[in-house]
């Protein structure tokens, strides 16, 4: 039937009925799991605990707003899309298991109440209210802990990978840093195969275009290592390193914050990997979030000049005619 | 429109407060309300700078001719944040350090060249006075309030004694944080005054019904 | 001529240039009489350190013997050297203004450092900021990092054994993660100190 394939390129506002919000939503949840389950593994129950804390804020914080603004208890439940629990998710995964235990808390509840309630809701956000929560968390609660933990509860000093790439080039194991084994970061970071799985689990769902992000990570590889020399050796720890996977394939694919055309969206997701290559060279930090961030703010832009079709239009011939 | 003291004050602090109310001067108030102590000591500056340039704009406002009235009143403000920095530098150290580059940016706020412009040269030395103290002290409140809770939430100290040890947002320390605190005060203050107005009406609405039916009565 | 007197524009020149005449002549007679002068700003930095105002004596100051700086190396440069307390006497202090090179982009970090000289034996007793150029991340150099340079100063530093701020086994230091370079230039700063001492022959 018909009804069972979910089209995903219209022309906003999308009319959205409570079951496909849903549907979707639940998907990305199931897709996100394998990557909670790798880093229960890798770094213990605490990974868990605080994804727990951010998905409880997020969903709790949603409630609260609505109450503030009178609507009721039993209006909350009928509305509830499951977008609150998949943002709640992205930032829970987005900290690493040394940061305090309220920050997901803060930054679920700031990614919610600022950047989704205030500006209307879902469908009406500016920019990724995950990529705002992770930002706030980063910004707030890196200067109390300036290291990361390894799996395994060990403290080290030093930077991650991506630090290390910029200073000393790549001298670990391709396949680790695959895996995940053994590094430091965040917790939903560091094992791309489960982030790939998830991805894949979309994509075959059709949720999610596959190219684009798959555009989104060779632009930025490409783009990395000729910034850095054209040491094509580089090009894979530089994709697999930060938190490159987990933004492109779950972050900038949001709906909302995404172009409405074909071609927009091409242009959005070449234009997000200059940008995230480009700020990765110039500063040595983990720039993904930012760079989705800014170019959030650049998809009203490219909405103006790079226009849908009518449904049915014809382009007539210049000084055509009779 | 007649000038009374409450008239002047209440004017200042609450319905037409700088920060909140007219949104001028904001670059100060964006860069300096990372600690309260800042907040204080950048109020007083301009409170001072207020006073006197609004004194002697008011007592020259027959003098300038209109042509040159800003450069004019440009002049004077100039020459009392000098003054404001050479005291400053001899007396509170500590606050000119604090103070850094915003002191000389005093200059170019726009309260002080607003209230210049609109208030001091139309009325009377004492009244531009008046109008000067307040609107600083309203700046002053402004900046303060917003220092602490930026300074509270940033930095778990308030004042510069230290409250609480392990729980700081740095978020609310940052540029991001200022804008956003500020959006927040804005916000928070329009509702209480809102409330303020309603409540003022109410009174209004009440008091005419009441000489109404007093009138009525009265036949 | 009377009409050049009461025409418009010469209303206004004169009347900015007497406010700028008299503005200026209050400006300059109140800088005159309220002027701080170089050693009261000596003064105030050290009161920054001891936290009260105290007697010192100048042994270089490269603000007052001349541009020149009084001890410098590839790690950096001393610019002030102060001596509070007697020489002759066994305890005093030394106080030191020294910037470090090698920061976040080539950039440097000027600190205070205090120096108690007990007997035959001396330690790095404070360490303040003063400034730094071009560095980005000075939040993250908080306490906790200026107190690891409060030691007493052993033989084996006499001997040349210095701070280093990326030897992560050494006891001397934690590496600041993300602040490498920064810290790399405060130790510099301390380090020098620490050979300025030792060139000089201050310690006994």
């Amino acid at each position: 039937m018909a009804e069972n394939k979910l089209y995903f390129y219209s022309s906003s506002p999308h009319v959205k009925s409570k079951t496909s919000t849903r549907f979707i939503m639940g998907n990305v949840c199931i897709a996100l799991l394998p990557t909670l389950i790798a880093g229960t593994i890798f770094f213990g129950w605490m990974a868990l605990l605080f994804v727990a804390i951010s998905v409880a804020s997020a969903i709790l914080s949603e409630l609260v707003y609505l109450l503030i603004c009178k609507k009721t208890f039993k209006y909350f439940m009928d509305n509830f899309d499951f977008t609150s629990i998949v943002t709640g998710l992205l930032v829970g995964l987005s900290l690493g298991v040394n940061y305090p235990l309220y920050a997901g808390a803060f930054g679920s509840a700031f990614a919610i109440i600022v950047v989704k309630m205030l500006f209307g809701g879902t469908g009406k956000n500016i920019v990724n209210p995950a990529v705002a929560g992770r930002i706030f968390v980063f910004i707030s609660f890196q200067s109390i802990v300036g290291k990361w933990i390894v799996p395994g509860g060990e403290l080290i000093t030093g930077a991650t990978t991506l630090t290390n790439l910029f200073q000393n080039g790549f001298s670990g194991n391709l396949l680790d840093l695959f895996l995940g084994v053994g590094l430091e970061g965040c917790i939903g970071e560091t094992c791309k195969l489960a982030l790939i799985l998830g991805a894949i689990y979309l994509a075959i769902l059709k949720i999610i275009d596959i190219r684009l992000p798959l555009i989104y990570v060779a632009v930025t590889g490409l783009f990395q290592t000729c910034l850095m020399g054209f040491d094509f050796n580089l090009f894979l720890p530089s994709i697999l390193s930060g938190g490159l996977i987990l933004g492109a394939f779950f972050m900038a694919t949001d709906y909302v914050t995404t172009p409405n055309t074909k071609i927009g969206n091409y242009v959005y997701f070449v234009a997000l990997g200059l940008v995230t290559a480009g700020l990765r060279v110039a500063t040595g930090m983990e720039v993904v979030s930012f760079a989705i961030l800014l170019m959030n703010l650049f998809v009203p832009l490219i909405d103006k000049f790079i226009r849908p079709r009518p449904f049915g239009f014809k382009k007539t011939s210049k000084g055509g005619g009779k | 429109m007649k000038n009374s003291l409450k008239n002047v004050a209440v004017s200042g602090v609450i319905t037409s407060n700088p920060t909140l109310k007219l949104v001028l001067g904001t670059c100060p108030t964006l860069a300096l309300t990372t600690l309260a102590m800042n907040g204080i000591g950048m109020g007083l500056a301009v409170t001072f700078v207020l006073i006197f340039s609004n004194l002697l704009v008011s007592l020259l406002r027959k003098v300038i001719p209109n042509q040159v009235r800003i450069p004019a009143f440009v002049l004077i403000i100039a020459t009392f944040v000098t003054a404001v920095r050479i005291l400053l530098d001899k007396f509170l150290p500590v606050i000119y350090e604090s103070l850094g580059l915003y002191l000389p940016l005093i200059v170019v706020n726009c309260i002080i060249l607003a209230r210049a412009e609109s208030f001091a040269s139309k009325n009377s030395p004492l009244w531009a006075m008046a109008d000067g103290l307040f609107m600083g002290i309203g700046f002053t409140l402004a900046l303060t309030a917003m220092g602490a809770v930026r300074e509270l939430l940033g930095s778990g100290a308030i004042f510069g004694v230290k409250l609480w040890d392990n729980f700081s947002i740095a978020f609310f320390s940052s540029s991001a944080g200022a804008f956003f605190t500020y959006g927040v005060f804005i916000a928070l203050f329009s509702l209480l005054s809102s409330f303020i107005e309603k409540k003022q009406k109410d009174k209004q609405m009440q008091k005419l019904l009441d000489s109404t039916s007093t009138s009525e009565v009265k036949q | 001529m009377k009409k050049v007197f009461s025409s418009i524009w010469f209303r206004c020149i004169s009347v900015l240039l007497c406010i700028s005449i008299i503005a200026g002549g209050g400006l300059a007679l109140l800088n005159d009489v309220l002027y701080v002068s170089p050693e009261e700003r000596t003064a105030r930095s050290i009161k920054k350190i001891y936290g009260t105002v105290v007697e010192y004596d100048s042994l270089l100051d490269a603000d007052i013997d001349g541009a020149e700086v009084i001890y410098s190396d590839e790690m950096g440069e001393i610019t002030k050297v102060f001596r509070i307390g007697e020489e002759s006497s066994n305890s005093y202090d030394m106080l030191f203004k020294s910037t470090g090179n090698n920061g976040y982009k080539g950039g440097t970090i000027t600190l205070w450092v205090k120096v108690v000289f007990e007997g035959t034996t001396y330690k790095i007793d404070k360490v303040v900021l003063e400034s730094f150029t071009k560095q980005t991340l000075m939040s993250k150099l908080d306490g906790s990092f200026y107190s690891g340079f409060l030691i007493d100063v052993t033989d084996a530093y006499k001997n040349g054994e210095l701070f280093s701020a990326t030897d992560s086994s050494s006891e001397n230091y934690n590496p600041i993660s993300g602040a490498t370079f920064s810290a790399n230039s405060a130790v510099n700063a301390v380090n020098l100190v620490l050979k300025c001492i030792n060139d000089k022959g201050w310690e006994k």
